[in-house]
């Protein structure tokens, strides 16, 4: 029975180190009103290139071009039993005479699902770019959203640059940048997925360059800190017993 | 590679495209601290009043990077985005180049302006220069437009996290001539973090000039618009 038990924790202990080396799943969705053909949903790892990172994540990179509209990501995904997260950079750039709204959608499975035992931070950054040598560079709120919102199943959890909301880039060739931070905020929505929803409209001919970081960390709860406390007890008494034998030698 | 001996390489790779095809050839030139180095020879594609784009996207071991960039070679003007994400567990050096053919520009007086955005994401991100390299440099012909976030430059920051700045610089120019407008980026960036380039630069043409490129455009955008009705039946979506 004692055997058994030590399986089954070494079991629970070691299956999230064993989720955390799969790859994680990630979709993503990108719409530009003045193509018809958009919203486009696709995934990462079968439309553009992606290479393992050192810290266990998946980094996808990637870029999309119609007459209207360019569009390139690099995106940071990794989820395991205690924490998820999503970083990216996305750059969209208005190809066409007019001012275009756009959204871009990123959605990460959780391998373990959170409640309100989690908790959630957004920060990002969004740089904007006049490409041009007249006018002006605009960014502005897009169907009263804010541009940056994090959702927890599909619910927005914490949001930053809240509309109404305006950047402008005054000048030729010039740039404006603005950062924000939702601070920490409690997971509450239970959920399997958590994402990351940034909505615009961008002025013609210009750049954005979107930037977020998305971190979801489980609270672990009493009974769990207990269990980890107990197994952290029997790997020290297990330790302890090699010695005692010795010990007793040197004093004999 | 520094940035004589990336025009030689560029001017030796892209000779022959170069006059095998009607497009121009930009040229993304990439090194870092862990030995990787290699030179891209990119195509642009037309977009029209936008000038052409030059998009490039890779994965290694160490590194991710994607670059999208839109330049006029006639009207000198480069802008664009520059993505590299860290993908190790230790600080690594970027040196990346990028240049782009110039094409009939007259000698003469310019007003330029360019501007640069930097942003880095990640867990306690952090991005320096390096050397005695600035952050980003920029050359026309065999002149130096000028430099941003010179050496020594560090934006840090702590936690989960984006830190985010933005310069801008103007000047003018004597241009005599020359074949390429470049843009060259220096930075040490740290273990699993991610830096996005945000920037444009180019010359700002006299007022007279600028009524003649209005009407140029006015035309351009007409002859563009009767193509993209033709067009406008078969959206096509592709990979820069």
């Amino acid at each position: 029975m004692l055997g058994r038990g030590k399986a089954w924790l070494v079991m629970l202990l070691a299956s999230p180190l064993i989720a955390g080396a799969t790859e994680p799943v990630v979709h993503m969705e990108w719409y530009a009103s003045s193509d018809p053909a958009t919203p486009i949903q696709f995934n990462p790892a079968d439309m553009g290139d992606s290479t393992p990172g050192a810290d266990g994540s998946t980094i996808y990179v990637g870029s999309m071009m119609d007459e209207q509209w360019q569009v390139s990501w690099t995106t940071r995904a990794r989820s395991d039993a205690t924490s998820s997260y999503l970083d990216a950079g996305l750059s969209i750039i208005n190809l066409s005479s007019e001012a275009q709204s756009f959204y871009f959608d990123t959605q990460l499975n959780m391998v373990a699902p959170t409640g309100s035992d989690s908790t959630v931070q957004l920060d990002a950054s969004l740089a904007l770019t006049n490409m041009d040598f007249n006018g002006n560079a605009d960014l502005n709120s897009f169907d009263d959203q804010s541009i940056v919102q994090a959702m927890l199943g599909g619910t927005p959890i914490a949001t930053v640059f809240d509309a109404p909301y305006e950047l402008e880039a005054v000048g030729p060739f010039s740039s404006a940048v603005d950062s924000d931070s939702s601070g920490t905020m409690p997971g509450i929505h239970p959920a399997d997925t958590i994402g990351v929803l940034t909505s615009f409209t961008l002025s013609p001919g210009d750049l954005l360059n979107v930037t977020y970081v998305v971190d979801v960390t489980a609270i672990p709860a009493p009974g769990a800190i207990a269990l980890i406390g107990l197994a952290a007890l029997g790997c020290r008494s297990r330790r302890r017993r090699p010695h005692d034998p010795g010990v007793r030698e040197a004093r004999s | 590679m520094n940035r004589p001996a990336m025009i030689f390489t560029a001017i030796c790779f892209g000779l022959c495209p170069m006059l095998a095809q009607a497009s121009t050839v930009a040229y993304l030139d990439v090194s870092t601290s862990n030995g990787y180095a290699d030179t891209f020879a990119i195509n642009g594609i037309d977009t029209g009043g936008n000038g052409e784009f030059y998009g490039h996207n890779m994965a290694e071991n160490d590194f991710t990077l994607s670059a999208n960039m839109l330049g006029d070679s006639s009207m000198p003007r480069l802008g664009g985005s520059l993505h590299v994400s860290n993908s190790t567990n230790q600080e690594v050096e970027y040196v990346i180049g990028f240049l782009m053919p110039l094409m009939d520009v007259d000698a003469g007086t310019y007003d330029w302006d360019a501007s640069l955005t930097m942003t880095i994401t990640g867990i306690d991100g952090s991005i320096r220069s390096i050397a005695e390299e600035p952050i980003w440099a920029a050359m026309v012909g065999d002149h130096d437009i000028g430099t941003m976030f010179t050496n020594p430059f560090e934006l840090a920051f702590e936690g989960p996290g984006t830190a985010s700045i933005d310069n801008a610089i103007s000047g003018n120019i004597n241009y005599l001539g020359g074949e390429y407008m470049s843009v060259q980026y220096s930075f040490s960036l740290s273990a699993g973090d991610t830096v996005v380039f945000g920037g444009s630069m180019g010359f700002v043409p006299a007022p007279g000039a600028l009524c003649l490129l209005g009407l140029a455009a006015i035309a351009g955008r007409r002859r563009r618009r009767s193509t993209s009705s033709a067009q406008a039946a078969q959206p096509d979506h592709h990979r820069a």
